[in-house]
């Protein structure tokens, strides 16, 4: 029995590792790099200092937006702490290059906010001329490797705030009552800090691997970052140099991801060390008015960036396409000029076939990355390989056109084309990017099932089988539904990968989207930008749905009770 | 001589629901209190209270006459009350070693001297350098009361400190609390559910029930005049039995006729029936009842502890028996010796 399961959980490891592996060694074995990667190496020095001075910026603000938020929002009153939450989680579902259009639209040299600030601000021409000020430009500071930092902080700030909320929940909150009676606030501070350090500075070193591997917010900010040398590279058919070009960056990403992920482990463990028994939760008792208010100010703050901007400006092109075009004298190609609902009508004519074909193919990717990642962490822990999913795991750090160049090594070829040319390699591609993801998250819901349960249900006569259906199922539900929806989220919104590998007619709403963005600021094209977000929403909305009707039949039941 | 700490009509709620309510009492210098009571009685929220950590919703905590917290506001900040607190859990910092746990408590009042000082006295000097997780649990046991006497407080609060512990191991934090407060006149609040804790280290109790005091004063003074149900059943003073007066001084219990104080003369009472008071009699003097469990107790005098639990008409009591040979499902003759004491709910 015993070595059945470390024979299929060997097998499961290795079919994993081949889906999330295959691309990398396949780029730097296939695409000849190596002859010509010195050549390539010359050229990298610029690009690279620019993405990691990017990734800089990006973590800095993440680190400042997710300590702050998860500090306040953690001591508000449970109904705020709710509502800030979801603020706070909607930022994740944006798409970065969504983002990054909106801080153009409002923020960039003729941005809604910016220049009719600077105008307010008397920065402006003092002329009453509508052409001199329509030719007003504010500089374009939205357009610089910072721009491109900010963006992505604000779209990533929730890893930190969900790293430092998770060890403050895991912290006895009596920790900071012990350092208040000793040494007052300054006491509670120095505790504070010493137990927030590790998880804030692990969200802050995971959101500076991201941005270094964010191929699509440089390109809409025409940031010259080494994903934009790569894209030019592939775009010039020189595969090779745009592999060498890539492959800098994957040691970097694995020590920052390696040193992040240390670090939150390091945070975990810090957390319960001072503990005798249960983990009691973290209580806000301590909060008042002021710190709601504070909560609710930092929740807004920090939603602003991704999720505010992007509304705002989404709504504000899709609504007044009539004076957009007016005030931008020509410069924008504007396709239609009407209202919100003829935008939506004309965005849905236009995307309508890769928004169905995106819904369902991550819904697959996200069905089948889940269920293999269930079925491997039951077998990895059943046979004693904790430390496999964490191999896994490390796959995250494969930057996406890696993993577009390495697929194209592997399947176009003869006996490839099947695959090649049809969906099944958008749906390699996804899961070769995300089932490390899925596999991490899916382990971390098995683990929170006390293994008493099982113990117990083991007792009274179930089987494998059972124990997973009546005891792990149930109790690792919700968290098997984030793995599911954040597989889901990133396989739909994912960009640099499916750009370079999707089949003729075959089509995502992601690259589609972003290559319209391309063509210029558009009633339309905003709100086929919508129509991504929607893609995005639909099965949290789902979600939300179903959670509310049970909670119904379940208080009906009471009440029938 | 003055008071050290003075709790006037104190009442907090949370949600509504009260948690401590109209609660006063006072404490002279060195006294060593021991508050009991059942989970959810407001035990830790009113250590809470005189700690600073929360502020009352009603009444006055005033530590050395000086009103400390008063209702809806925390008066003098928890680091400036010279009360320490060994919380339940220990909440010890988990970055810092046994040496810096102590150190950074004692702050301006000697720092790592007196950390060292007190890691020596608790007998832990060799691990000073040693992290949270290489500590045992009586060590660290030891290293969060040395913390909190390191702040030197007028006032030391404990919650349920030994909790984790087995009974060996209890009984010699209690040596060594015991020996530490010797030297000092530092006032002891103990919160516990042990009763062999209070009976150890306290010279008054206070037994808490639903937020209300039901028994306040010097540990003898309640174990002979318990007066509430609950003092009886948290200090395990003996058997509540329910009982109809049938005359001044005489009631009629499911085990007969009982002598009572003569207070009260008619209607349903609760009587306190301690562990000696029923015994076997031979003859028809006594009440039938069936032996239902036999427990043990630790040994007197070499002899083993038998405690009978009896049953008789629905209602039952247990009872010290002899070491002979008795079996469950025996029939004996019960009768209630002595006054029985009359309990209030």
């Amino acid at each position: 029995m015993r070595a059945s399961v470390k024979g299929a959980a060997g097998a499961a490891f290795l079919a994993a590792a081949a889906v999330v592996y295959a691309p990398l060694i396949a780029a730097i074995l296939g695409t000849g790099f190596h002859l010509n990667g010195r050549a390539a190496f010359r050229g990298v020095a610029s690009p690279l200092a620019v993405s990691a001075a990017s990734a800089l910026v990006s973590a800095v603000v993440a680190l400042l937006l997710g300590t702050t938020f998860a500090v306040l929002v953690e001591r508000a009153r449970p109904g705020l702490r709710g509502g800030c939450w979801t603020l706070g989680l909607l930022v994740l579902m944006v798409p970065p290059y969504i983002a990054a259009e909106s801080w153009i639209v409002l923020l960039g040299p003729v941005g809604k906010i910016s220049k009719a600030a600077a105008i307010m601000l008397g920065f402006g021409p003092a002329t009453a001329d509508p052409v001199q000020l329509a030719r007003f430009t504010v500089p374009g500071y939205v357009y610089t490797w910072a721009g491109v930092g900010v963006v992505m902080g604000g779209c990533l700030f929730p890893i930190v705030a969900l790293a430092v909320a998770s060890t403050l929940r895991r912290t006895d909150h009596r920790i900071f009552e012990a350092a208040r009676l000793a040494q007052g606030a300054r006491g509670v501070c120095r505790i504070a800090a010493h137990l927030l350090t590790p998880p804030a500075l692990g969200g802050a070193l995971l959101v500076f691997a991201a941005t270094l591997t964010e191929f699509a917010v440089p390109q809409v900010l025409r940031v010259r970052t080494l994903g934009e040398a790569v894209y030019a590279r592939i775009q010039d058919g020189e595969l090779a140099t745009a592999a060498a070009l890539v492959l800098p960056l994957l040691p970097l990403v694995v020590a920052a991801a390696a040193l992040g992920a240390y670090l939150l482990l390091r945070a975990r463990v810090a957390s319960l060390a001072g503990l005798e028994g249960e983990v009691p939760r973290f209580s806000p008792r301590a909060g008042g008015r002021i710190t709601d208010l504070g909560a609710g100010l930092v929740s807004l703050v920090a939603a602003t960036p991704a999720l505010l901007l992007s509304v705002a400006a989404l709504v504000w092109l899709a609504v007044t396409a009539g004076s957009a075009h007016a005030s931008a004298l020509g410069r924008y190609k504007v396709l239609r000029a009407a209202g919100l609902v003829d935008s939506l009508s004309g965005a849905w004519q236009l995307a309508h076939g890769d928004a169905v074909r995106t819904v369902l193919l991550a819904a697959v990717a996200a069905t089948l990355a889940c269920g293999f990642a269930v079925l491997l962490a039951r077998l990895t822990s059943r046979a004693g390989w904790g430390v496999l999913p964490w191999i896994l795991g490390a796959g995250l750090a494969v930057p996406a056109p890696i993993v577009g160049l390495g697929l194209i090594t592997l399947w176009d070829n003869h006996w490839g084309a099947p695959v090649y040319r049809s969906a099944a390699i958008i749906l390699l591609a996804w899961l070769a990017r995300f089932l490390p993801l899925t596999i991490l998250l899916v382990q971390g819901a098995l683990a929170r099932v006390p293994v008493e349960l099982e113990h117990a249900a083991a007792l009274a006569g179930k089987g494998a089988w059972g124990r997973f259906t009546s005891v792990i199922l149930p109790n690792a539900a919700p968290g098997l539904a984030a793995a599911w929806l954040a597989t889901y989220v990133f396989s739909a919104t994912e960009f640099s990968a499916t750009l370079l590998i999707a089949p003729p007619g075959c089509s995502m709403l992601a690259p589609s989207v972003v290559n319209l963005m391309r063509r210029g600021q558009d009633p339309e094209i905003a709100a086929c930008q919508f129509l991504l977000l929607c893609v995005v929403a639909l099965p949290l909305a789902a979600l939300a749905v179903a959670g509310l009707v049970r909670a119904r039949a379940l208080a009906i039941k009471r009440e029938a009770a | 001589m003055k008071e050290i700490l003075r709790v006037t009509d104190l009442s907090h709620a949370f949600n509504g629901t009260a948690v401590l309510s109209h609660l006063s009492f006072s404490l002279l210098p060195g006294e060593r209190l021991a508050i009991l009571g059942p989970s959810g009685s407001g035990k830790t929220t009113l250590l809470r209270l005189l700690a600073g950590l929360e502020a009352p919703q009603h009444g006055e905590i005033a530590i050395l006459e000086q009103a400390a917290s008063r209702a809806g506001e925390v008066l003098i900040a928890p680091a400036w009350r010279q009360v320490a607190m060994v919380f339940q859990g220990l909440a010890l910092f988990p970055q810092l070693n046994a040496l810096e746990q102590i150190a950074f408590a004692a702050g301006g009042r000697g720092g790592t001297a007196l950390a060292r000082q007190l890691l020596e006295r608790i007998g832990l000097a060799h691990r000073a350098a040693a992290r949270l997780d290489e500590l045992s649990g009586g060590e660290r046991q030891r290293i969060a009361l040395a913390r909190a006497l390191a702040q030197e407080p007028k006032i030391i609060l404990m919650d349920e400190p030994f909790a984790s512990l087995d009974d060996v191991k209890r009984a010699e934090m209690r040596d060594l609390l015991r020996a530490l407060l010797e030297a000092r006149e530092t006032t002891l609040i103990l919160v516990t559910h042990s009763r062999d804790d209070a009976f150890d280290l306290a010279r008054s109790v206070l037994v808490l029930e639903g937020g209300r005091a039901r028994a306040f004063g010097p540990l003898e003074a309640v174990l002979v005049r318990p007066r509430y149900a609950a003092v009886v059943r948290t200090l395990g003073l003996g058997e509540l039995l329910e009982a109809e007066l049938t005359g001044p001084g005489v009631a009629e219990t499911a085990f007969g006729k009982v002598s009572t104080p003569a207070t009260a003369t008619r209607g349903r009472v609760q009587l306190l029936v301690r562990p000696g008071q029923p015994v076997v009699v031979a003859g028809p003097d006594g009440v039938e009842a069936e032996v239902v469990s036999i427990e043990l107790r630790s040994p007197e005098r070499q002899e083993v502890r038998r405690v009978a639990v009896v049953r008789a008409r629905g209602a039952s009591l247990r009872m010290l028996v002899p070491a002979q040979a008795l079996a469950v499902g025996d029939h004996i003759r019960v009768r209630i010796t002595g006054e029985c004491e009359l309990i209030e709910d």
